[in-house]
């Protein structure tokens, strides 16, 4: 079997949504400039109105000579896909099977591509790849790669996108998603050192409320996406700490390795991280400098499946826990399900984002209930594009 | 005064060449697999479209501005132009030009996946034709901005990179020619790695043999592995050449592989050199604090442009070390090395056959003489480009 072509879908279809889709952002590291600071919600597709969104994501599909095809995604028209399109000449022709080899020569070929956008690309490429195994073997993947260890998996909401200002809406949105069964939830700070003492109020503000509306026994996860720094992060753990989170997440820029060992040294709370960080190489750089207690490599951005379950491997060699962000993706419940459970305790299900990212699955998605995933038995990732969802397509060239 | 537009522009043209331009290549990472490290499958550098030209083209980025001032930088390729327009430009409309560390620190911040790499790269490319632009407006050389000039001019070493090196007898006729030109040092490129065994162990040996009975005692003479080797055999490698006494052996890992580096070191009396690879002051950083490397060697057109590269060699200094960038832009390179000082800064890298290619559309190429490189007299980072050079000129097609 060889690979006969990789093509970039472009497709475009419109959700339902109940008012405006993405509500309110996340603290950003731009926001040190009071400019950025005051900006609205970055948007991942477009609000037609008060009840349409529009979605326009592009899908990878590896095609080979016995008709067998691998999609992963999505990613947007850029840089990723960009870098997608560079690797389809160099891949044409070769084995789509052999995984390890691919990876190998992608990696070995892009000596500025270790990290960033071409390690997506790659990252993109291999997951396509293990799509295409698992329907070349008419066996999910799970099961290639020694799963399942559970029958379901504890899942955890991310409430990226919901309004975090006002805490009357926080308190209800929270205790619809226990409602759910979830019984973790991750929120996101608005705010980093720049907004001052109001703006630490409200950070403190949003994880009290949370912990008076879900009682004691709920996990509550808070994300400072890489826009806080050390002084600022040690003052808001004690801060927070008698509301017991269950872990602080990115607490500062990736490359600071030192500034999350410190931070680390200095609070009770765990600490999370690296979610911008690529390969075994990027992420043994946190494991050495023990500067953090889960790592979260992404499966559409780290290296894929094949990088990603090194790197797992790697950590329980450290002992630590590993969650992979937007775990509920298609390769990310394929890797969760071989985990075992104490290192990956939780499957990251960001709520808006999961909606996207499904919208055009034709099996609707991994089974949800009472606050437990269960990964697709389908061949492959399980994930096919559901046509009827298409209002238009096109292939992008470039 | 603010930035107006952004342009990226894509120029065409023919270099003359003296028969083929690309004779031999390096030792790649990707070596480790027989299909590609066969020569005839060599990554395609250039398109050599008669016995004795070159079919060119590169792309530059423009930054204009309401002043009429204009700065260039370049050449880079098309994945990193594409960056530029589709991810980049965007912040850098209406905005004041001079205000070089404001618009590198939201760049940084804005691409939270381009810490590293072509998103890198192309932040580089803006930074530096920022530096052209700041220059103009000044009407000063850029060096003069940032505290230069420490020296009239920089020794360069000659970086031989495309020709031949497996023919031993064509090495020696190079080598003494460009010790005839003026160059006291060259740095030389092992075509070898690990999966070559003991046959392309020799050859590897034998270069260096033939270096030092050419160029006599007192010539520096380094090497370059280019991450296609690992730790065993940099170490066996380093100990059948110290005699040779070579100035440093140049990215004998893959650059993630900080230990690996760290463990040669230790084992070695040659210098190690590295991390053309790598990215930013944080990135060096790494390098630095595991004691991996002798001299640091960024890249003042991928580490992040020449506002980085200031940082990452002051932080170089604090850990006593030397810091020669590896060579994409001599045009950019001779600024920085004439402001920094001189045990710190030995050299400036100059590659004889890449800066035929880099500099093919410069109205005014830098180029050493005797083995240096003097001060130039143009402003800016002299970017304009030679209209004469230019045999067409294209909309860049970034896709659709």
């Amino acid at each position: 079997m060889k690979i006969t072509d990789i093509k970039l879908r472009q497709l475009t279809g419109t959700m339902d949504v109940d008012g405006p889709f993405m509500e309110e952002r996340l603290a950003m590291p731009l926001d040190v400039y009071r400019e950025f600071r005051e900006q609205g919600p970055p948007q991942a597709g477009n609000q037609l109105d008060d009840t349409h969104y529009r979605l326009s994501p592009v899908f990878i599909q590896i095609e080979t000579d016995e008709g067998v095809t691998g999609i992963s995604g999505p990613t947007m028209p850029g840089g990723t896909a960009f870098h997608v399109a560079q690797m389809k000449d160099f891949l044409i022709g070769r084995d789509p099977l052999a995984t390890e080899f691919l990876w190998d020569i992608m990696q070995r070929r892009s000596v500025h591509g270790r990290q960033g956008e071409p390690m997506m690309a790659i990252s993109l490429i291999d997951n396509a790849l293990w799509d295409l195994k698992g329907k070349w073997m008419k066996q999910p993947v799970h099961m290639l790669i020694g799963g399942p260890t559970r029958e379901s998996m504890p899942a955890y909401a991310s409430m990226l996108g919901h309004n975090v200002l006002d805490m009357g809406l926080v308190r209800e949105r929270a205790l619809e998603m226990q409602g759910r069964g979830f019984k973790a939830q991750k929120w996101f700070f608005r705010h980093g050192p720049m907004s001052g003492p109001a703006g630490f109020k409200k950070n403190v503000e949003l994880a009290e409320t949370l912990r008076q509306a879900l009682g004691d026994d709920d996990d509550i996860m808070l994300d400072c996406w890489q826009s806080m720094d050390v002084n600022y992060v040690v003052r808001l753990a004690a801060a927070i700490e008698d509301t017991h989170p269950r872990w602080l997440e990115e607490v500062a820029m990736p490359d600071r390795i030192d500034s999350y060992r410190k931070i680390r040294e200095s609070t009770n709370i765990p600490i999370s991280g690296a979610e911008h960080e690529y390969t075994r190489w990027g992420f043994k750089r946190f494991m050495d400098a023990e500067a953090l207690d889960i790592i979260q490599p992404d499966l559409n951005w780290a290296g894929g499946l094949s990088e990603v379950l090194k790197i797992s491997a790697l950590a329980t060699s450290y002992d630590l826990i590993t969650i992979c962000h937007q775990g509920v993706s298609p390769p990310g419940m394929a890797w969760s399900s071989a985990q075992s459970p104490i290192h990956t305790p939780y499957v990251e299900m960001l709520v808006k984002h999961a909606e996207m990212l499904y919208f055009f699955d034709a099996n609707e998605g991994p089974n949800f209930s009472n606050g437990e995933l269960t990964v697709s038995k389908n061949p492959g990732l399980g994930f096919d594009i559901d046509e009827s969802k298409v209002e238009s397509e096109r292939y992008i060239e470039y | 005064m603010k930035i107006e537009k952004v342009r990226l522009r894509h120029v065409f043209g023919t270099i003359e060449t003296d028969g083929t331009f690309w004779e031999e290549r390096l030792a790649m990472p990707l070596d480790v697999y027989p299909e590609f490290r066969d020569s005839s499958k060599r990554v395609k550098w250039s398109d050599q479209a008669t016995p004795n030209t070159l079919a060119h083209d590169a792309y530059f980025v423009q930054i204009e501005t309401d002043d009429g001032v204009v700065g260039i930088g370049g050449p880079i390729d098309k994945s990193v132009a594409f960056i530029i327009e589709n991810e980049l430009a965007h912040f850098l409309i209406g905005r004041d030009p001079l205000a070089t560390e404001f618009i590198w620190d939201i760049l940084h911040r804005a691409m939270v996946h381009g810490r590293q790499g072509n998103t890198m790269i192309a932040i580089s490319a803006i930074d530096n034709a920022l530096w052209d632009l700041k220059g103009r407006y000044l009407s000063v050389p850029v060096y003069t901005i940032i505290g230069g000039p420490t020296r009239s001019e920089v020794p360069a070493y000659a970086s031989m990179l495309g020709y031949d090196v497996l023919d031993m007898g064509r090495v020696a006729a190079r080598a003494k020619q460009h010790q005839e030109l003026g160059y006291t040092a060259q740095k030389w490129f092992f075509r070898h790695g690990p999966m070559s065994g003991a046959e392309g162990f020799k050859k590897n040996v034998e270069i260096v043999e033939t270096l030092r009975s050419t160029l006599g005692d007192d010539d520096d003479i380094m090497l370059d592995c280019w991450q296609s080797m690992d730790v065993d055999y940099v170490i066996k490698l380093a100990e059948a050449i110290e005699d040779l006494h070579p100035r440093w052996l140049e990215e004998c890992a893959m650059p993630d592989r900080i230990d690996s580096y760290r463990k040669i070191r230790e084992s070695t009396n040659i210098p190690l050199s590295g991390a053309e690879h790598h990215y930013t002051r944080w990135g060096m950083k790494e390098f630095i604090d595991a004691e991996a490397l002798d001299i640091l060697q960024p890249d003042i057109y991928w580490a992040g442009g020449l506002s980085e590269v200031l940082k990452i060699a002051a932080i170089a200094t604090t850990a006593d070390l030397i810091t020669i960038p590896h060579g994409h832009s001599t045009n950019a390179g001779i600024h920085f090395s004439v402001s920094q000082s001189p045990i710190h800064t030995p050299y400036q890298e100059y590659l004889i056959k890449w800066n035929t290619i880099h500099q093919h559309f410069l109205k005014t190429p830098v180029k050493p003489e005797n083995g240096s490189i003097k001060i130039p007299d143009t402003v800016g980072m002299g970017m304009d480009l030679d209209p004469d050079k230019i045999e067409r000129e294209e909309e860049p097609n970034f896709g659709s």
